[in-house]
């Protein structure tokens, strides 16, 4: 069951998808990411009653269920073989549509081909929440929030966790590989939602997608990753984008009905729990389908009822599942979730918003209001200049939006013109808000360093438009080819996949990718992998271990605080700790380096002088520390001369003088006179 | 899906693959070509054939005999000029620690300097070594990068320019062409198709 949990769980999704389109008569490719948005709320539920074990296998039971009911068709009074097989052609002819195949293909292809390459997390987010988070709920059988491990985001949204965890609930331990193959089976449903078109059309939908599926390529500024890590990443992000635009898409597809809202209604709840953020993309689309069903067939009394039902009936489970969260982590894991802010400053989203709005009038508050002037200038520009697709800047991406729209709009039967025209407005104003947000986010949470150089910004601003994006041409993909010039619309479809390929071929093929990753990179991610798997035997969770390699970039100590089974001890950065007009503040990862200043150890240590992140540390000083704190545990993952010399003592045997074959544990044993440093279990420093 | 549109895609897939065989055919030629005239030959390359940068030799109180260096910081280079028709390089070194990323990069005729986009990543052979594809690249330079982290130290054991290559390696698809093997048929046989379907009749 080492690959086989991953397909299983896709055989299952496959069943309910099918099942489903059998039971409302709809096309199978729209189902299954409705199944997948189902499925992450119930293990949510399951896993906020601490029971997600049991919410994994009835979710199997269940699948199973599904899969013998798709299978047995036909009438009650025929035999049990006549039933199988017209149960399973039944199967089969709903399966051979386009975006079903599709989803079906790609998942299969990303499961193999990861299975066989087995690629693993690398980036730095992943280790700081998305790929740890991951790994504690796989592991533990728990919701990272109240799972054992060292991560502090543990407020974070679940969604992608329990995507991961459903493809690997039925393996043994956790594959980084697995996760990665679940994520990109998430956006193969998204896809199958973009192309769900009727058998006889497959051409139109492999020619549209082929453009769609680029869009997560077309949204990377050009030369900005040679090495591509789209679909090989456990960050939310690129689901987040997709996910908006498929429930769009899936919304636009599915047969108008209240019964079909609540598919997508089930998408757009795993939209909210993909991570923060998640509420706001998940609100502004239900504000965007509310508008569309208030005009579209007409604009008249009964369909705006209708439009503040739909509005309604999406928006409170979006937000209830959010504030639910919100309520959970505070009463399981005791963190207040509903403040903006960094280690600096805190604020409530309340002042958030009413600060920031009277920054606009210019009457916010004074400490804040330099920084925001600094930051909307700086957002202007950067709308403006800043490149954050293939195309240029969002501005650029903004006239392509409305070249998409504007061929839609075109080309869409009569009675049908307003919904891209007003989807384009809706969606340019909901853009509006969304950026305005995130100028908030940037003056009230983060740091002033990050704040100024807009942190991030193409990946939040870039996730949005290309959600967007993919909705419109969702939009195209359907209106045009019913309009009044069918041909035509086909090939208004076609072409802007054309041209989307064009600009890839032109500007955005990266050097490597999901299908030819350099291996070597993950190097250093492995032999920290090998050498904590070496120490784990002797560590429990209650642990604290205190993890030196000098010259570490704080790489490693990541790399440790995701592969080791016991608590990662924070150091200390300044000078003089042990004395009392002492410059020390908490860091997570520390380099020692030489506090003595005469010549003789300055020439001696002179290469410490390259270190990143160093805390001078005499003897004295690493002993109060450990006394202050009570930590356990050292690792001693690399040393240096001037950990030999002037820690050696404290060692009841010999530690190396430079880089060793393995990372060596320690016990502090503190008497409270003489600390001393014992070592612990079989891998043992032979000089 | 009809039979016809199996049949379609059969001979797409078909067609793809005879493409594919001719190219391979058509490389394996130019090799020999190559090979005749010398451009192609294989060569070993010492230390003292690279210009280095952000590398300095390394003193191994272990390994005396051995030639060893360090790279300064994460961008250590060694860049050889000349020309050749390269298949296969192999970069004989072993890392003392991990050194993450190692690359190589290659100029074409006429260009002066390195790009991002001519570059090819290093696979790890048995013997603990690495091994860049080029698969037919007519260069007038290479820069190899040893690692990507710096102060990794590195034994030093040679640098071989069309390393032996079993012909049959050549008809496996790197992935970029094997994605293009899947995805490029499949394409064309739906543009036919609509096209069919436009013109109101099948294929």
């Amino acid at each position: 069951m080492n690959w086989g949990d991953g397909l299983l769980a896709l055989l299952g999704i496959c069943a309910f998808s099918l099942l489903w389109a059998r039971k409302w008569e709809l096309n199978a490719a729209l189902l299954p990411l409705p199944v997948l948005g189902a499925s992450v709320v119930w293990l949510w539920l399951f896993g906020m009653a601490d029971q997600l074990a049991l919410g994994g296998w009835l979710w199997f039971a269940g699948a199973a269920a599904a899969l013998c009911l798709l299978l047995v068709g036909g009438h009650k009074g025929q035999s049990l073989p006549a039933r199988l097989k017209a149960g399973g052609l039944d199967a089969l002819h709903r399966a051979a549509v386009p975006g079903f195949v599709f989803f079906v293909g790609a998942a299969l292809f990303f499961w193999i081909l990861f299975a066989l390459t087995q690629p693993m997390f690398i980036r730095w987010d992943e280790f700081t929440f998305w790929g740890t988070a991951c790994k504690m709920t796989k592991e533990a059988n728990q919701l990272h929030a109240v799972a054992p491990g060292n991560l502090s985001a543990r407020a974070y949204l679940p969604g992608m966790m329990l995507v991961s965890y459903l493809f690997q609930f039925l393996g043994v331990g956790f594959a980084e590989w697995k996760t990665l193959a679940a994520y990109d089976i998430l956006a193969a449903a998204v896809f199958a939602a973009f192309a769900a078109q009727e058998k006889k059309r497959w051409p139109f939908a492999v020619l549209t997608l082929a453009g769609a599926v680029l869009l997560p390529y077309l949204f990377t500024p050009a030369g900005d990753e040679t090495v591509s890590t789209i679909h090989l990443t456990a960050m939310g992000d690129l689901s987040l984008g997709l996910v908006f635009g498929g429930v769009l898409c899936l919304y636009f597809r599915l047969p108008r009905s209240p019964k079909n809202l609540t598919l997508v209604g089930l998408s757009l709840l795993l939209l909210t729990l993909i991570k923060d953020m998640g509420m706001a993309y998940a609100l502004i689309a239900a504000a965007l389908i509310a508008l569309d069903i208030l005009i579209y067939p007409r604009l008249c009394l009964p369909s705006l009822g209708r439009a503040a039902a739909a509005g309604i009936g999406l928006g409170v489970p979006v937000a209830a599942a959010y504030l639910g969260w919100s309520r959970y982590v505070l009463a399981a894991a005791d963190i207040e979730k509903n403040v903006v802010g960094n280690s600096e400053k805190s604020y409530g989203y309340g002042y958030m918003f009413t600060d920031g709005l009277k920054q606009f009038l210019g009457r916010g508050s004074e400490e804040n209001a330099e920084k925001f002037n600094t930051v909307l200038g700086l957002m202007k520009n950067a709308l403006v200049h800043t490149p954050l697709s293939l195309a240029g800047s969002a501005l650029a991406v903004l006239a392509a939006l409305a070249a998409v729209l504007g061929l839609c709009l075109v080309m869409a039967p009569a009675g049908q013109r307003r919904r891209p025209a007003l989807f384009g407005l809706a969606g340019l104003g909901a853009f509006g808000a969304f950026v305005l947000f995130h100028l908030l986010l940037y003056v009230y949470s983060f740091s002033d360093r990050e704040a100024l150089i807009l942190k991030d910004y193409e990946r939040y601003i870039g996730t949005y438009l290309m959600g967007w994006m993919m909705a419109s041409l969702g939009l195209l993909g359907l209106l045009a080819p019913e309009g009044r010039w069918p041909r035509l619309g086909q090939g208004a479809g076609i072409l802007c996949s054309g041209a989307m390929a064009l600009v890839f071929c032109l500007k955005g093929v990266p050097s490597a990718g999901f299908w030819n990753y350099p291996h070597e990179n993950y190097a250093v991610r492995q032999e920290v992998a090998y050498r904590a798997s070496l120490v784990n035997p002797e560590l429990d969770w209650d642990d604290e271990v205190l993890l030196i390699s000098q010259g570490d970039d704080a790489t490693r100590w990541y790399y440790y605080s995701y592969e080791l089974n016991a608590q990662l001890a924070h150091g200390f950065g300044g000078f003089g700790y042990a004395e009392e007009d002492d410059w020390a503040w908490e860091t997570t990862f520390m380099t020692l380096v030489s506090p003595y200043q005469d010549e003789y150890n300055k020439e001696f240590y002179a290469y410490q002088s390259e270190y990143q992140y160093t805390a001078e540390c005499s003897r004295d000083d690493l002993v109060a520390f450990l006394r202050d704190t009570g930590y356990g545990y050292i690792l001693l993952d690399q040393s240096d001369k001037y950990v030999y010399y002037e820690f050696g003592p404290l060692f009841t045997e010999k530690v190396p003088i430079d880089r060793a074959d393995a990372a060596y544990l320690y016990k502090v044993v503190d008497d409270g006179v003489e600390m001393r440093f014992e070592p612990v279990g079989e891998v043992r420093y032979v000089s | 899906m009809s039979l016809k549109t199996g049949r379609l895609l059969a001979l797409c897939y078909a067609a793809a693959l005879a493409l594919w065989l001719l190219v391979v055919g058509a490389g394996a030629v130019q090799t020999a070509y190559y090979r005749h005239t010398g451009l192609g030959a294989t060569e070993s390359l010492g230390l003292e054939d690279f210009t280095l940068t952000s590398i300095k030799d390394y003193e191994n109180e272990d390994d005396p005999e051995g030639t060893w260096f360090v790279s300064t910081d994460s961008d250590p280079q060694m860049i050889w000029e000349g020309k050749a028709y390269l298949n296969r390089v192999v970069l004989k070194i072993r890392h003392e620690k991990p050194g993450n990323g190692v690359e190589l990069y290659y100029r074409l005729g006429g260009q002066e300097q390195f790009s991002e986009k001519q570059v090819v990543y290093a696979k790890q052979t048995p013997e603990g070594w690495y091994s860049f594809d080029l698969r037919g690249k007519k260069v007038s330079g290479l820069r190899l990068d040893p690692d990507s982290l710096g102060g990794v130290p590195t034994r030093f054991e040679g640098v071989e320019l069309n390393a032996p290559w079993p012909w049959w390696k050549r008809l496996i698809p790197t992935g970029a062409e094997a994605l293009l093997l899947v995805g490029l048929p499949l394409g064309v046989a739906a543009l036919l198709r609509q096209i069919a379907q436009w013109q109101g009749k099948e294929l």
